[in-house]
């Protein structure tokens, strides 16, 4: 991928971001800086989850198929 | 931007929306649905607790109970009576129990709200109040609800938004390779085959990737000996008629001196059509054997049968140079499945050669069995081939002294014809040789299985 290619992936993520961590300011009314970074690693650590999960579950299996590849 | 980038986006947006959609709908019902019921039950609570309070009341405080109920929340109060008449209210004096029930839902005419209400049953007091009633008003749900949903439109465009930017990223990984190859494939087609797609996964893409390099490959290989072989045919063919056409005028403007010369140039003309007529049915022959439209006569033949005619044939040319010709084969050597006739064509070709390059000493020809394998080896000790030419032997027109190979009359495509042929036969050729020392060329041919027999 260019460089321009990240350029829009990257504007859909950030303001993906952005809108998961709006409701909470839409049902407790107050918004500051401090809450809303709060806010966004939040967010972060919940979309890194699946992310790791699945980087795990490749190593594990590229693991296993390079042990395979050895013995075979 | 192309197709199935724009598919693959779009199909995920669509099926974001799919299920965002009714998902977001189901969501906001629930909310709905509890808040309703909450609210309800809050009312009720409200009510029972109104009427708990009825007898520690005197008169001035129960004013005071029903103006703070009022004044200081959203909600309305009423007081009815035993015989179910509204004694006293805070604002919804044409409620009328007896005609709505104990709880529901109430609409005031005079202010247009809409209220949920509870009844509760007061203890003995001294108003003679039997039933205090509660009214919550609905657009205290409103204001919730709409944070609610507002909140989920955020959140399901904050999904849709994060999903088209992975899979932004996915679909240009994935199209990324597929680009590649429609680029080369593309400059295939316009006759570019130097291209090389990277094929670095080991996916189909990868797979794909890697065809598409050997193809590039083999039509490139195709191209050259398609112009090798065209560049070799008009050469080989131009040479004999050039022949033809200078012996023909120098015969028609009478260009002789004897009968004698005469004669000579006629039997040039006739050399050089003959060989012309056999280079052309080589070629013939060849392309149909590369295309594997050769029809081969099959038949259960004693190689070595046919082996000791091909020598028979050849023995007088080689005693014209003093060349000794030797056969020996094995006793129990076993039958072949082949066409006798192109097998001797093999065998004729592969000793043509040999009597050709050599000059004194002797072409031996031996046949053996070798498991299930019939061996035959042609060995002379001709002037050999020298290593740089050996892989390149069987190739059609490749000749190893360019300028004496003419003079030797062969059509260049000998040992081609006879490695196609071997190879029709399910056999195999190979050929080892030292410069000055002499050539040894091996034919295995496959012996026949006996249910074969």
């Amino acid at each position: 991928m260019k460089k321009r290619e990240w350029v829009p992936a990257v504007l859909f993520i950030v303001l993906g971001i952005h809108c998961f961590v709006m409701p909470g300011f839409v049902l407790t009314g107050s918004l500051n800086v401090h809450s809303y970074l709060a806010q966004v690693l939040h967010v972060c650590f919940w979309i890194g989850i699946p992310i790791f999960l699945t980087g795990i579950i490749y190593l594990v299996w590229k693991k296993r198929k390079r042990s395979k590849g050895e013995t075979s | 931007m192309n197709t199935i980038f724009l598919k693959l986006f779009g199909s995920v947006l669509f099926l974001f929306l799919i299920v965002l959609l009714p998902l977001g709908f189901v969501v906001q019902q629930i909310f709905s649905t509890y808040n309703e019921s909450h609210l309800q039950e809050e009312t009720a609570e409200l009510a029972q607790q109104q009427a708990d309070l009825l007898p520690l009341l005197d008169e001035r405080r129960l004013g005071l109970l029903v103006d703070a109920l009022s004044e200081n929340t959203a909600r309305e109060i009423a007081l009815a009576g035993a015989n179910g008449e509204i004694e006293t209210s805070s604002g919804v004096e044409e409620f009328s129990p007896a005609a709505l029930g104990a709880e529901g839902t109430y609409q005031d005419e005079a202010s247009g709200r809409e209220y949920y209400y509870a009844e509760a049953e007061a203890a003995s007091n001294s108003f003679d109040v039997t039933s205090v009633y509660v009214f919550s008003p609905k657009h205290l749900l409103g204001g919730s609800m709409n944070e609610l949903l507002l909140a989920l439109i955020w959140a399901g465009t904050g999904s849709i938004l994060l999903a088209l930017g992975f899979t932004f990223i996915a679909a240009r990984r994935l199209t990324s390779p597929l680009r590649s190859m429609e680029k080369a494939a593309r400059q295939m087609a316009t006759g570019n085959l130097n291209v090389q797609v990277p094929a670095s996964s080991k996916d189909e893409l990868g797979s794909l990737a890697r065809s598409m390099n050997e193809l590039a490959r083999d039509l490139k290989q195709f191209r050259n000996t398609r112009r090798e072989f065209l560049s070799n045919v008009s050469h080989e063919l131009r040479t004999p008629l050039s022949y033809v056409q200078g012996y023909s005028r120098a015969l028609k403007e009478g260009w002789y001196r004897s009968e004698e010369e005469k004669q000579q140039y006629v039997h040039l003309i006739h050399d050089e059509s003959h060989r012309m007529t056999r280079l052309i049915n080589d070629v013939f022959e060849l392309s149909k054997m590369e295309e594997d439209r050769f029809p081969l006569a099959w038949e259960l033949v004693q190689i070595e049968e046919i082996a000791e005619a091909a020598v028979q044939k050849i023995k007088p040319r080689a005693r014209q140079k003093g060349i000794d010709v030797s056969f020996d084969a094995d006793p129990d050597l076993p039958a072949a499945a082949a066409d006798p006739m192109r097998v001797e064509q093999i065998f004729s070709n592969i000793l043509q050669n040999a009597v050709t390059y050599t000059h004194e000493g002797h072409i031996d020809v031996t046949l053996s069995r070798q498991n299930k394998q019939i061996w035959c080896r042609f060995s002379d000790t001709g002037t050999g081939i020298d290593e740089e030419h050996l892989p390149y032997i069987f190739e059609r027109f490749y000749r190893t002294d360019k300028s004496r190979s003419r003079a030797h009359g062969g059509s260049g495509l000998g040992l081609a014809i006879a490695r196609e042929l071997t190879e029709l036969h399910h056999g195999s050729i190979s050929v080892q040789s030292r410069t000055g020392q002499g050539t040894s060329f091996l034919i295995q041919i496959p012996a026949a299985e006996e249910e074969e027999e």
